[in-house]
């Protein structure tokens, strides 16, 4: 009896794993979604729809992609999973990606009043490649992958280690809560 | 010294000795008691006569044998800030780097430190710190390097003002080169020239000297200093030791100083800084309406190299060269030009600012290449500031404190004055890089990312037009192998100086 039930539970397991792996490969990249383009479906646990926000090739303008990734229940920590699924960069060749290689988000927080804050590790600042546009690219696809997901969100506070930043690249003031319409 | 000094108001109370007097219920008595003597003795008052300019301002005395002045009234005639210790009961007067302590009924005063005789207990009454007139003649003139005469038949109090002082001068090592700082008593005029590039020559117009002044000691490319007075001022003479590149001087305020720094690195001739004599009066650029002085602002430098091209073009190397050229370039049409940096040396964003504002330049021009992680982007465009937006400062997101794990996340503080300088000057900046922007692109065969608003740190501060010229993509092939060129950086430097000059004539009418 205790050898079938070893047997169910390690058949369950399996197929869960199963399950698991397939969605987390499943990313169907599709095509830049016309401007006011549909929000991330909100469907909590599981599997969801989320939208990250890029660069195009020739730092014109901003391009979404959809993707279907599996984020926990927890606010912050789906937050945290969409940015670190942003930081990986987009998989269609006309975007380009806007985090640096190897920059890790640490912590979301959310305070319950529109304010986002975003803890980053070392590499945002330390990888940056620089320029004002590549800095603002990088601060619109942060503040706007989070506006998208996360509609209640006004403004995006920049953080590395856990303290406030001058500037990501030298040039846009980081110090200060990013708001969503300023950084369309 | 004295326009300096703030308008004349009344500010009772706050930041008066009111503080202490909720400490203790004998406080409360005294309150009472201290009252009912102020309004015994009803207040009178003296004018305050500025010999230099005739200015007269008026000061609440009251009547305790002789006359004693309100303190918080002589602070706001000579432009001193008045702090009160509630715990210690002193109140401390400053101003221009000088400091003034003393002590209700204590008849010495701290000046800068020292003791010295108050001439007569300052006292309490209703709530106010009052001094006799010994305490003007005395510590009061000498906080405020003023002759005072008190003439009590007619009621009035004269201030003659005496020459700015050469108090001090330090030499001391930096990042960036070796420092000599001259601390001066108020501002004045002064000149810098470079004799030979074995001494540099600081010319302080109409200074005194009250202690002969001389480090013999060298220090860094400093091999000694000797400070002296000449017939119309205090002349300084730095004896330069080798391998000093160049130098530069800025005059700063509160306490006034100039510091001149012998930097390091490039052998070249030293600039002339002569068109840096003084800082002028009100908004720089406004006193004389005209559009005289430019400070550069070489994007990046030292151990931040900027962006990097393919080719390891580095973005610090290409804004330093450009300029270089556009100095050149503004020189032949008759500006002053200045640089936050002369050489590859690390100066922090905040600090660009305050050095074009010290100067007084009348604009800002920041040089920078752009850079984009794709091959593709490219383009020039010109930048002027915007401030963040009015729900990032200060409102719900100011009020407290978020916690991230262990780290506490102070709350945003509303913009600081620092900070909020170029607000008054947008317009203006706006008209500058639309100027700017049309004749590079006339001049040049660049993309056009045309004229945009940001946030930018190093604008933030400036107290004059101040633009931000992305000149090219370093991160494009193509644009990298341009920036490489000094012919097509010497086109740029010309375009922004054409540019320049344009809003020159706009401004004066010309």
């Amino acid at each position: 009896v205790s050898l079938i039930r070893v047997k169910i539970v390690v058949i369950l397991l399996v197929v869960v794993a199963g399950v698991l792996l397939f969605a987390l490969r499943e990313r169907r990249p599709e095509e830049a979604l016309p401007e006011g383009g549909v929000l991330a479906e909100d469907v909590g646990p599981g599997v969801q729809t989320v939208v990250l926000v890029f660069g195009d090739r020739s730092a014109s303008r901003l391009v979404e992609e959809r993707r279907e990734i599996v984020v926990p229940d927890d606010r912050s920590e789906r937050a945290r999973r969409i940015l670190e699924a942003l930081a990986e960069g987009p998989s269609e060749s006309g975007a380009v990606r806007t985090l640096p290689e190897g920059t890790k988000v640490r912590k979301v927080v959310f305070d319950g009043t529109g304010g986002a804050y975003v803890d980053f590790s070392r590499e945002l600042v330390d990888n940056h490649p620089g320029g004002s546009t590549g800095e603002l690219f990088t601060i619109r696809s942060v503040v706007q992958t989070l506006a998208r997901n996360f509609p209640d969100v006004e403004t995006v506070r920049f953080l590395v280690e856990g303290k406030e930043i001058e500037t990501i690249a030298g040039h846009i003031d980081a110090s200060v809560p990013m708001s969503v319409e300023q950084y369309e | 010294v004295w326009t300096e000094a703030s308008p004349v108001t009344r500010s009772y109370g706050s930041p008066g000795p009111s503080a202490p007097l909720r400490t203790g219920r004998a406080w409360l008595w005294t309150t009472v008691v201290l009252c009912a003597l102020a309004c015994a003795a009803p207040a009178d008052a003296a004018r305050l006569v500025f010999e230099s300019d005739g200015r007269s301002a008026t000061v609440e005395t009251t009547r305790d044998g002789g006359a004693y002045f309100n303190v918080g009234d002589l602070a706001a005639v000579f432009g001193a800030v008045r702090h009160w210790n509630a715990q210690t009961g002193k109140m401390t007067l400053t101003a221009r780097g000088r400091r003034l302590t003393l002590t209700p009924g204590d008849p010495f005063v701290a000046l800068d430190g020292s003791l010295v005789n108050a001439g007569g207990p300052p006292v309490l009454r209703g709530g106010q710190v009052w001094v006799p007139a010994g305490f003007l003649v005395g510590p009061l003139a000498r906080f405020a390097d003023a002759e005072i005469v008190w003439l009590p038949d007619d009621g009035t109090v004269h201030v003659r003002h005496l020459p700015p002082v050469v108090r001090s001068v330090t030499v001391g090592e930096r990042e960036d080169g070796t420092a000599i700082d001259f601390g001066l008593s108020g501002p004045l005029e002064f000149s810098v020239e470079s004799p030979s590039r074995g001494s540099v020559d600081v010319f302080f117009s109409g200074a005194r000297l009250v202690d002969s002044l001389a480090v013999t000691e060298g220090l860094g490319y400093v091999a000694a200093v000797s400070v002296d007075t000449v017939q119309a001022g205090v002349q300084a003479r730095i004896s330069v030791a080798g391998g000093a590149g160049g130098y530069t001087a800025v005059l700063y305020r509160d306490p006034y100083r100039v510091e001149i720094v012998l930097e390091r690195g490039r052998e070249r001739a030293a600039p002339a800084l002569k068109g840096l004599a003084g800082v002028k009066p009100g908004a720089p650029g406004r006193a004389g309406g005209g559009v005289e002085t430019v400070m550069i602002d070489p994007g990046h430098g030292g151990p931040d190299a900027g962006a990097r091209g393919p080719a390891g073009l580095l973005e610090k190397d290409v804004t330093l060269r450009l300029a270089d050229q556009l100095m050149d370039a503004l020189r032949r049409k008759g500006f002053y030009v200045f640089m936050t940096r002369s050489s590859d040396s690390a100066v922090p964003l905040g600090r660009r600012a305050e050095i074009a504002n010290m100067a007084a330049a009348d604009i800002f021009v920041s040089l920078q290449c752009d850079a984009y992680p794709s091959p593709v982007a490219g383009g020039m465009s010109v930048s002027y500031y915007e401030p963040p937006a009015a729900n990032a400062v200060g409102g719900a997101r100011g009020a407290g404190l978020v916690r991230l794990d262990r780290v506490e996340v102070p709350p945003v503080p509303d913009a600081l004055l620092w900070n909020r300088m170029q607000e008054d000057y947008i317009g203006e900046s706006r008209a500058l890089a639309r100027t700017i922007h049309t004749s590079m692109v006339d001049a040049l065969s660049l993309r056009d990312r045309g004229t945009e608003r940001g946030t930018y740190v190093v604008l933030a501060g400036c107290a004059m037009p101040a633009v931000l010229v992305d000149v090219a993509f370093i991160t494009s092939p193509a644009q990298e192998q341009e920036l490489a060129d000094p012919g097509f950086l010497r086109e740029v430097a010309s375009s922004i100086a054409n540019g320049i000059a344009a809003y020159r004539s706009r401004v004066q009418g010309g």
